[in-house]
């Protein structure tokens, strides 16, 4: 006879229903941002705007998206956002 | 309708079977076509007393040869009936008297002038079949599908979705079926539902159609022999 | 009577499956018994069951295709519930196009419902096409149902940002077919977990009840049985959405939702 020592402590870090939050948090993500066209260009033409205050940045290289990274645990996937900026100079400091 | 419509019609009462002559045709046409409506049904018409005639007149004498022959046919003794339009009068009275049993025998005579219509499928919820004239359907009528005729409805099968005889106000239309355990069921400008706690696990045959402006639901098969 | 604060709300939930047919059923005789005036409106065309589950299927003559369409006068095609004062039901068309429905026509019925009824209650189909857009045209409210699965929840908050996006901003979640034991194991999500990822307002909760099915089966709503867990969920829902403030049911004595009591008062 196995007894779920789980059901006895009330520990449940393992139970399914942190899994399903942790799956629907990163897959809401992505649908927040894909069924909004909009969004990552208004991302994308705010951090240029900030950027170009120091550098010179290509705008043709530019790179945003919405994926996924390592939780600082390692254990699990969360959604992050991607950017690459390639730099062409950087601003002298005035 | 594009059909030409046919020289006679033919109309069964209690007492006898009147014969409607629909257009001015030569004496030879009508007795033609009276002898071969009696030859293909003479099962059927086996009983006939008395034969009457209206619309298109024709002579006295013509009237008794046709008489004649159709005894002949039938092979039993058959007389001219006077006026039938009196006595159709009194048998409209009558109707009160009528039954499932004679309401399906009406469909026979009247299936060529009622354009029926064979089909052979299971209808679904959202499926819809429509008919100018009268439907024989070999197969079921599930909940939430629907048969709509201008004639009558004969469903081999069991009825649990809607049916409507007569849509555009036929008051003669019936609805026969295997099981008849409709949703809703019309005739011409009548609607009904069945009780409660009606529905039978077996297959009752069973015939709805209008009398004394109601429509009655009766089994059809009880009255065999 | 001066109706003028006829609410129309739409039911709506992206997923099929969840509830919503059975919730506006609930709803609609759940007001009516509060003596409101109450339409329900089938919008489900070529699915319809909303006359199944009130057991009013056996009554229907004319449709909601044929009420905006012109082939029927509006009071025609409404079926006055014998059973509940003040309830009718709009059917919707079951051998008839999906199409045959527009935006326009759905926005002119709701208004000209207003006239006559407190609550105009729309049963919104499955999916995001048409149907949808016609269900929340003259909507000026959203009652988003959904269940303590991923799937629901996904498409919950899906339907949400449509319904924003259509300036339907009026919504609320009901979470329904709760398990408390499978909650209490923590194998479920609870009402704060959904509430957490969806950031929306509640209007209530229904646990899972057997009485739902059997309610089905007889075509007479659980909200009418005074012994029905689920039933009891939709008579509160009824009363907040007719002004009343009732707290949230306690399904396990347990104090998991004491957050929520304080997001309700807050009405």
């Amino acid at each position: 006879m196995i007894i779920d020592l789980s059901k006895i402590f009330g520990k449940r870090k393992n139970a399914s229903k942190e899994m399903a939050k942790d799956r629907l948090r990163l897959v809401l993500v992505h649908d927040r941002a894909n069924s909004d066209t909009e969004f990552l260009e208004k991302i994308r033409d705010e951090i240029m705007q900030v950027l170009e205050k120091y550098m010179d940045i290509s705008e043709s290289g530019l790179d945003i998206q919405i994926g996924t990274a390592q939780s600082e645990d390692g254990k699990t996937l969360v959604p992050a956002l991607t950017a690459n900026i390639p730099i062409k100079a950087m601003k002298r400091n005035n | 309708m594009a059909e030409k419509k046919e020289i006679i019609s033919l109309k069964l009462y209690k007492s006898g079977m009147v014969v409607t002559v629909n257009e001015k045709p030569s004496y030879k046409e009508v007795k033609e076509a009276l002898c071969a409506k009696f030859k293909e049904s003479k099962d059927f018409f086996a009983g006939v007393k008395k034969l009457g005639f209206k619309g298109v007149p024709l002579t006295n004498k013509e009237y008794e040869r046709l008489v004649k022959k159709v005894s002949d046919i039938l092979e039993d003794s058959v007389e001219l009936w006077e006026n039938p339009e009196d006595n159709e009068k009194t048998e409209d009275k009558d109707k009160e008297n009528i039954n499932a049993q004679q309401i399906l025998d009406r469909a026979f005579v009247e299936a060529e002038e009622k354009n029926t219509k064979f089909y052979k499928k299971t209808l679904r919820s959202g499926q819809c079949l429509e008919s100018d004239g009268s439907v024989v359907l070999i197969g079921d009528v599930n909940p939430g599908a629907e048969v709509i005729a201008k004639g009558n409805i004969f469903v081999m099968g069991s009825v649990r979705g809607m049916v409507h005889a007569g849509k555009d106000g036929d008051k003669e239309a019936f609805v026969a079926a295997l099981k008849l355990s409709p949703t809703q069921l019309r005739i011409a400008d009548l609607i009904t539902i069945p009780p409660e706690g009606d529905d039978k696990d077996y297959l009752s045959p069973e015939a709805a159609y209008i009398k004394e402006d109601k429509i009655f639901i009766e089994e059809f098969l009880q009255k065999r022999k | 009577m001066a109706k003028s604060q006829a609410q129309v709300i739409v039911i709506t939930s992206g997923k099929g499956g969840v509830g919503k047919t059975t919730t506006t059923a609930n709803i609609g005789v759940g007001l009516a018994l509060l003596g409101k005036k109450v339409v329900l409106i089938d919008t489900d065309i070529g699915l319809r069951n909303l006359d199944v589950v009130l057991g009013l299927e056996n009554r229907i003559v004319y449709d909601l295709v044929d009420a905006v369409t012109g082939h029927c006068k509006l009071k025609q095609a409404l079926i006055k519930d014998k059973r509940y004062d003040g309830l009718f039901l709009l059917p919707a068309a079951q051998t008839k196009d999906k199409d045959a429905v527009t935006v326009e026509q759905m926005e002119k019925l709701c208004n000209d419902l207003k006239k006559d009824f407190d609550f105009i209650i729309i049963d919104c189909p499955a999916g995001i096409e048409q149907g949808f857009k016609n269900a929340i045209a003259g909507a000026d409210k959203a009652i988003v149902v959904t269940t303590p699965e991923v799937s629901a929840v996904r498409d919950a908050d899906r339907i949400i940002g449509l319904l924003d996006a259509n300036e339907i901003t009026d919504h609320f979640l009901l979470i329904n077919r709760i398990r408390t034991d499978m909650v209490k194991r923590g194998e479920m999500m609870n009402v704060d977990d959904v509430l957490d990822i969806l950031n929306i307002e509640l209007i209530g909760i229904v646990p899972d009840d057997e009485n739902v099915i059997v309610s089905t089966n007889k075509g007479e709503p659980a909200v009418v049985n005074m012994k029905s867990l689920a039933g009891q969920g939709y008579r509160n829902i009824t009363k907040r959405l007719s002004g009343e403030n009732v707290p949230l049911m306690e399904l396990d004595g347990g104090g998991f939702f004491a957050r929520l009591f304080g997001k309700f008062k807050r009405k």
